[in-house]
C-alpha cells in the first residue's frame, strides 16, 4: 500500500483527477447550497437537465460534485498520497541534515535520478582525496556512505549544499495536506446559517447547540451623512447574548466579521428598507398589516426589499384599503426610487400617491404617513473551524515551493569505481528545476579540475 | 479608435515583426541564430512596453483596474507573459531566440488581438465584496501565474515542434533541449507559486467576506486546476531525467487551463447553455 501511494504516477493521477473534477464542476450546473435540503425539487425545475443522460449524471453526482462520494474519496486518497510523499521527502531531508546514508537509501533519489559519468585516467584512491577537497572548497558538505555488512562496494559519498532547504519539499507536501485537512474540518464540523436581514433591535438565536443569540444594535454607513452605503463601507454593530444577558459586542463589516468562540457574524450585503408610520385626522395612530394576512397589525411597519423583491403590499385594516410599495433598486450611483400607490380593492385601479427618492411624508384621505427610506444589513452566522488551516496550508505550500524553486538544494551521490586501468566517477543528483544543467556544469568543472591536477 | 486600441495596435505590429524575425532566426540555421537574438528580444521588449501602456490607458478609461473587465485581463495576461518570458530568457540565458521566442511572440500576439478586437471594455460591475484590495491582489497573482503557465506551455510546445523538426532532418537553429526544459521548469515554478499565492489570498478573502472557501466564480476553479497541473509539472521535473516529455505535455495543459480560465470560461458556459 505504501509503495502504491509513494509511486509518482499515483499522486500525479490523483491531482489530474482533482483538476478534471474542478473543471467539470464549472461546466455542469451545481445544486446551490441553499436548496441542498431538497435537491430533487431543484433538479425538477431545471428544464435544460430534462434529458435521458440526466439520470446517469445524477447517479454520478455530477450536479453536486463537491458532495459526491467519489469526490470525497478522491480527496482522501490524495491526502494519503501527500502524507506518504511528505514522509519520504522528510526522510531524505533528515538523512541529508544528519549525514546518515547507506546504500539502500539511494532509493530515495527516485527511480530515474539525473546521472552523469566521468572517466578518469587515475586510480580511484587518488581521486577520492581530490574530490573531497574540491567539493569542500565550493561549500559542499561531503559525507561517506556507510558500507553494508559483508558487501564490498566502491567508495561512495553524498555531497550536499544548502541541504537544509531539502526540508522545503516535505513542508510543501505538509502544506497541501494541511489545506486538505482544513477543508475536511470546515465541511464536516462547520456550518453556515441562512442570511438574515434584521431591523435594528431584532435578535436571532444562533442555534447549533451554541446557546448564543445576536442582536442588531445599529447599521451604519461609514460615508458620513449619506444615506446610501457606498463602496462596501458600512458595518453592523451587534451584541452577543446568552439568554437575555449581553456577553459582548462586535462590529461586522465587509471582510471584517465579528467573532466570538469560533462563531463569526459576517456582513454579506445590505437591502433597502422602508418604514411607515402615521396618524389619521383625529391624531390616532394608523395601523399597518404587512401583506401576509397572518401577521399582526402594528402602528409602525418596516419592510425589507430582498434582492429578488421589488413590490410589497401593506393592508390598512381600519381604512379597508391597501398600499402598494414598488421599489426600483439603486443603480449607477442613483438612489433607489420608491413608488407609493393606493389600491382601494382588488378590482380597482392603482392610484399613485407619491414617488420618493428619500424619506418624506405623504398625505391622502385624511391620513398623514411618514415614509423612512433606509437600509438593513444582510448578516450571516457561520462556524468554519478549519479555514485557518486551509489558508495556512496553501500559503506554506506557496512559500516552500518558492524557496525550493529559487534556491534549490544541491544533493549529489558520488561513487568512484575502478574501470580497467582508470576510474569511473558516477554522479547522481535529485531532479528539479534546472538540476540537469547544474549537474552538467558540476561534472564539467570536476572533469576540468581533476584533469588539471593530473 | 480609443487610446488603448492604438497602443494595442502598436504592440500587435511589433509582435508580428518579432515573429518574422524569430522565423528568420530559425531558418538561418545554427549560424544565424545569434545574429537575430538581440533584434528579437528588443522587439519583444518594445511590445511589452506597448502592452503596459495599453493596460494603463484601459485602466484610466475605466477609472479602476478590474479583473472582471475581460479586455483589461487579456491585455494584462499578454503583458505578463511577455515580461516573464523576457526576464527568464535574459536571466537564465536560455531560449532567447528562434523557436521558443517565436512561439511566445505568436501566443502573445493572439492574446493582444483578442484584447484589441474580440472583447469590449466593461464587464460586470464588481459588488462590495469584489471591490476589496485582496481581490485585486488575488487576480494580480492569478495573472502573473497564468503568464508563467503560458511561457511554460510555449516551452512545452517548442519541445514538441523541435522533436518533429529534428526528426525530419531540417538544418534549423533549434534551441537546446536542456535550455527549453530549464525555462519550462522555471516558468512552471513561477506559475505554481503565483497561482498558490493568489489562491491563498482569494480563499482568505472569501472566508472573511462570505464564510465560504470560495466566492463561486467559475474562473477560480479553472485557475485552481491550472495550479494543480503546474504543481504536477514541478514534481514531474523532480522525478528525474526521463520525465521531461511528461512535464512538457503537462505544461501545455496548465497553459490551456489558465488561458481558458481567465478569458473564456464565461463564453464557454454561454456556448454550452449554462
Amino acid at each position: 500500500m505504501w509503495r502504491f501511494f509513494a509511486a509518482p504516477a499515483t499522486l500525479l493521477i490523483l491531482l489530474a483527477l482533482l483538476a478534471a473534477a474542478l473543471v467539470v464542476s464549472t461546466l455542469v450546473p451545481q445544486i446551490p447550497p441553499d436548496v441542498s435540503t431538497n435537491p430533487q425539487l431543484w433538479l425538477a425545475l431545471q428544464p435544460e437537465l430534462q434529458s435521458p443522460s440526466n439520470d446517469l449524471a445524477q447517479a454520478l453526482g455530477l450536479y453536486g460534485i463537491y458532495d459526491a462520494f467519489w469526490f470525497r474519496l478522491l480527496l482522501v486518497l490524495t491526502g494519503l498520497a501527500l502524507f506518504v510523499w511528505m514522509v519520504e521527502s522528510a526522510e531524505l531531508a533528515w538523512r541529508a541534515s544528519r549525514g546518515r546514508w547507506t546504500p539502500s537509501t539511494l532509493a530515495l533519489w527516485g527511480s530515474h535520478p539525473l546521472r552523469h559519468r566521468l572517466a578518469m585516467s587515475r586510480a580511484p584512491a587518488q581521486i577520492e582525496g581530490q574530490l573531497g577537497a574540491w567539493l569542500a572548497g565550493r561549500g559542499y558538505r561531503t559525507v561517506p556512505v556507510a558500507r553494508s555488512h559483508g558487501i564490498e562496494t566502491a567508495p561512495n559519498w553524498v555531497a550536499s549544499r544548502r541541504g537544509a532547504l531539502l526540508w522545503a519539499r516535505p513542508l510543501a507536501f505538509a502544506g497541501l495536506l494541511l489545506a486538505l485537512l482544513g477543508l475536511a474540518m470546515a465541511v464536516i464540523w462547520g456550518w453556515q446559517g441562512s442570511q438574515w436581514q434584521p431591523a435594528v433591535g431584532e435578535r436571532l438565536a444562533v442555534g447549533h447547540g451554541t446557546g448564543y443569540a445576536i442582536r442588531l444594535d445599529a447599521f451604519e454607513p461609514l460615508t458620513g451623512g449619506e444615506v446610501e452605503p457606498d463602496g462596501g463601507r458600512y458595518e453592523s454593530r451587534i451584541t452577543w447574548l446568552v439568554g437575555d444577558q449581553p456577553v459582548g459586542q462586535g462590529l461586522a463589516g465587509i471582510g471584517r466579521p465579528a467573532t466570538r468562540g469560533g462563531l463569526a457574524v459576517r456582513q454579506v450585503g445590505y437591502v433597502p428598507d422602508v418604514t411607515l408610520r402615521g396618524v389619521d385626522q383625529a391624531g390616532k395612530p394608523v395601523l399597518f398589516q404587512p401583506g401576509v394576512v397572518t401577521s399582526k397589525a402594528t402602528e409602525q411597519v418596516s419592510l425589507a426589499f430582498g434582492s429578488s423583491e421589488t413590490q410589497q403590499v401593506i393592508v390598512l385594516p381600519d381604512q379597508g384599503f391597501f398600499l402598494l410599495l414598488d421599489l426600483e433598486p439603486a443603480s449607477g450611483g442613483a438612489d433607489p426610487l420608491l413608488r407609493l400607490a393606493l389600491l382601494r380593492s382588488a378590482e380597482a385601479e392603482q392610484q399613485s400617491l407619491a414617488v420618493l427618492r428619500q424619506s418624506g411624508a405623504v398625505s391622502f384621505d385624511g391620513l398623514h404617513l411618514e415614509v423612512d427610506l433606509g437600509y438593513r444589513p444582510v448578516l450571516q452566522v457561520d462556524y468554519r473551524p478549519g479555514m485557518v488551516l486551509v489558508i495556512a496550508g496553501i500559503a506554506l505550500a506557496a512559500v516552500t515551493v518558492a524557496v525550493g524553486w529559487l534556491a534549490g538544494p544541491r544533493l549529489v551521490w558520488m561513487a568512484v569505481a575502478p574501470d580497467q586501468d582508470q576510474a569511473m566517477v558516477h554522479l547522481l543528483a535529485l531532479g528539479g528545476a534546472g538540476e540537469s544543467g547544474w549537474l552538467s556544469r558540476l561534472a564539467a568543472q570536476l572533469q576540468q579540475e581533476l584533469t588539471d591536477v593530473a | 479608435m480609443s487610446p488603448e486600441a492604438w497602443a494595442l495596435a502598436v504592440a500587435a505590429v511589433l509582435l508580428a515583426v518579432a515573429c518574422v524575425v524569430e522565423a528568420a532566426a530559425l531558418a538561418g540555421g545554427p549560424a544565424g541564430a545569434g545574429r537575430w537574438r538581440l533584434p528579437g528580444l528588443l522587439l519583444a521588449a518594445a511590445a511589452a512596453a506597448a502592452l503596459v501602456v495599453a493596460l494603463a490607458l484601459a485602466v484610466a478609461a475605466r477609472q479602476a483596474w478590474s479583473p472582471f473587465d475581460l479586455k483589461q485581463t487579456a491585455i494584462a495576461l499578454a503583458a505578463a507573459t511577455l515580461a516573464i518570458y523576457l526576464v527568464l530568457a535574459v536571466g537564465l540565458g536560455a531560449g532567447g531566440g528562434g523557436l521558443l521566442a517565436g512561439m511566445v511572440d505568436l501566443v502573445v500576439l493572439a492574446l493582444t488581438l483578442f484584447g484589441w478586437l474580440a472583447v469590449e471594455p466593461g464587464g460586470s460591475a464588481p459588488d462590495a465584496v469584489q471591490r476589496g484590495l485582496a481581490v485585486q491582489v488575488q487576480w494580480a497573482c492569478f495573472i502573473v501565474g497564468s503568464g508563467g503557465a503560458v511561457v511554460a506551455g510555449c516551452a512545452g510546445l517548442a519541445l514538441a515542434v523541435r522533436a518533429r523538426l529534428i526528426g525530419r532532418g531540417r538544418e534549423l537553429a533549434c534551441p537546446r533541449r536542456t535550455d527549453l526544459h530549464h525555462l519550462s521548469s522555471w516558468s512552471a515554478g513561477l506559475a505554481a507559486v503565483a497561482l498558490a499565492a493568489g489562491l491563498a489570498v482569494g480563499t482568505w478573502w472569501a472566508w472573511q467576506a462570505t464564510g465560504s472557501p470560495g466566492t463561486g466564480d467559475p474562473r477560480t476553479a479553472w485557475l485552481v486546476a491550472a495550479w494543480l497541473v503546474a504543481l504536477m509539472v514541478v514534481w514531474t521535473y523532480r522525478l528525474g531525467e526521463r520525465s521531461g516529455r511528461w512535464a512538457a505535455g503537462l505544461s501545455v495543459v496548465a497553459a490551456a487551463l489558465a488561458v481558458t480560465g481567465l478569458l473564456a470560461v464565461p463564453d464557454l458556459r454561454l456556448i454550452l447553455g449554462l
